[in-house]
């Protein structure tokens, strides 16, 4: 993939409100060419519950589709949990239209995330 | 080395965004009151990245543009047009603007293009316009990333009358289409050429992308989410993981449940997109 001149993707890492939680909150577009930062954080991140919000994600592409499915790949394998909240509907509609709408784990908000998944 | 951008009229989104441009990237940006003073300003001085505002005359906003470009020093011009007008964009294509964007304003799409047309070369490749009507545009590219995504935003201005949903996604169809040709097609490799075709009728869109790869068989595609059974969404991010490939892989399939018919040729390196209207 050639390198492009993008607005590098914010990823800003928040604790959670119980040990073992961590917030993942992705602000900027995630595309092509720059869910390579994405899917560094992510596989990076080893702990049993990972909370992804893409609340500010105005838009993602085919590629950074594949990088958040391998989140839900990887933690099925490692019996971690995780979770993407605040999906902007545009986002949502992609998902469905995707078919993987059904099978990841989203919720509403990073609350609703913690209190089904944070224990 | 400082960059230099030039604001042409007041519009909100644009003064929030060379702000911006001015405080994190450290651009030093200069304001111009209309189109008349930004050409002086132009022969006067040189600048990196021209933000041609939506308030004056269309035609005013094109010879800001010639008066822009060439030469060694050559600004990247960025139109922003005041109304949805497919002869605008098609004019600012063939006078070699860098960009166009109408109302509404999308801050994330033209900060992308900001970025960009900060680190394009002073005369950047040409869109290589066969045919240049506003209802039918085709376009002879070459294969680098760059002129790629400043094709997609052009299609996506002609592309008027249309729901913002539709519209946009019309847009992500053709955009994975054409990187999918882009990637697989021409390896990104700048001495291939992409041809684009872009119709507009009373009843239909229709994309037409054509790369000088081998093709492939769309049905025998374990990578991409397309060949997955039913009811295994995940089947292909597996084999790409173990084939080492980069994550994706939902290029077509995103495409064909957005338009009403895809089609292929036989060598499989030319597609059809066609959106009933």
């Amino acid at each position: 993939m050639p390198n492009q001149p993008t607005e590098q993707v914010k990823i800003e890492r928040l604790p959670g409100s119980r040990e073992g939680v961590h917030i993942l909150k992705v602000i900027g577009p995630l595309t092509i060419y720059n869910f390579f930062q994405f899917q560094d954080v992510t596989r990076n991140d080893k702990s049993p519950v990972l909370i992804i919000d893409l609340g500010e994600v105005p838009y993602m592409d085919s590629a950074a589709l594949g990088s958040l499915l391998g989140v839900h790949v990887s933690c099925e394998k490692n019996s971690r949990k995780y979770a993407i909240v605040n999906l902007p509907e545009r986002l949502r509609t992609m998902f469905a239209m995707a078919g993987v709408k059904d099978y990841l784990v989203v919720y509403p908000s990073v609350a609703e995330a913690e209190a089904a998944i944070g224990q | 080395m400082t960059q230099q951008i030039l604001v042409i009229g007041h519009e909100p989104v644009i003064d929030e965004l060379a702000r911006e441009f001015g405080a994190k990237q450290e651009c030093q940006i200069e304001y111009a009151p209309d189109e008349c003073a930004a050409i002086a300003r132009l022969r006067a001085s040189s600048y990196d990245v021209v933000l041609a505002g939506p308030n004056g005359a269309a035609e005013d906003r094109l010879k800001v543009v010639d008066a822009a470009g060439g030469g060694v020093d050559g600004a990247r011009v960025i139109v922003f047009g005041g109304g949805n007008n497919p002869s605008e964009v098609v004019s600012a294509m063939r006078h070699g603007a860098f960009s166009f964007f109408s109302r509404p304003f999308q801050i994330p799409a033209i900060r992308e293009m900001i970025f960009k047309a900060l680190a394009a070369p002073a005369t950047p490749p040409s869109m290589g316009l066969i045919s240049a009507s506003p209802n039918w545009l085709i376009v002879r590219l070459k294969c680098d990333a760059m002129t790629v995504d400043r094709l997609i935003q052009f299609v996506r201005e002609l592309k008027t009358g249309l729901t913002d949903q539709l519209r946009e996604q019309l847009t992500t169809a053709f955009r994975e289409m054409l990187l999918n040709a882009a990637e697989h097609g021409c390896q990104f490799d700048e001495s291939k050429q992409l041809e684009i075709s872009f119709a507009r009728t009373a009843r239909l869109i229709l994309y037409q992308i054509r790369d000088p790869g081998p093709g492939f068989a769309v049905e025998s595609m374990e990578h991409a989410a397309v060949g997955n059974p039913v009811g295994q969404p995940f089947r292909h991010v597996e084999y790409r993981n173990s084939h080492g490939m980069r994550p994706g892989g939902f290029g077509i399939l995103l495409a064909r449940k957005i338009v009403d018919e895809m089609l292929y040729n036989e060598r499989g390196n030319e597609v059809l997109l066609i959106k009933y209207l």
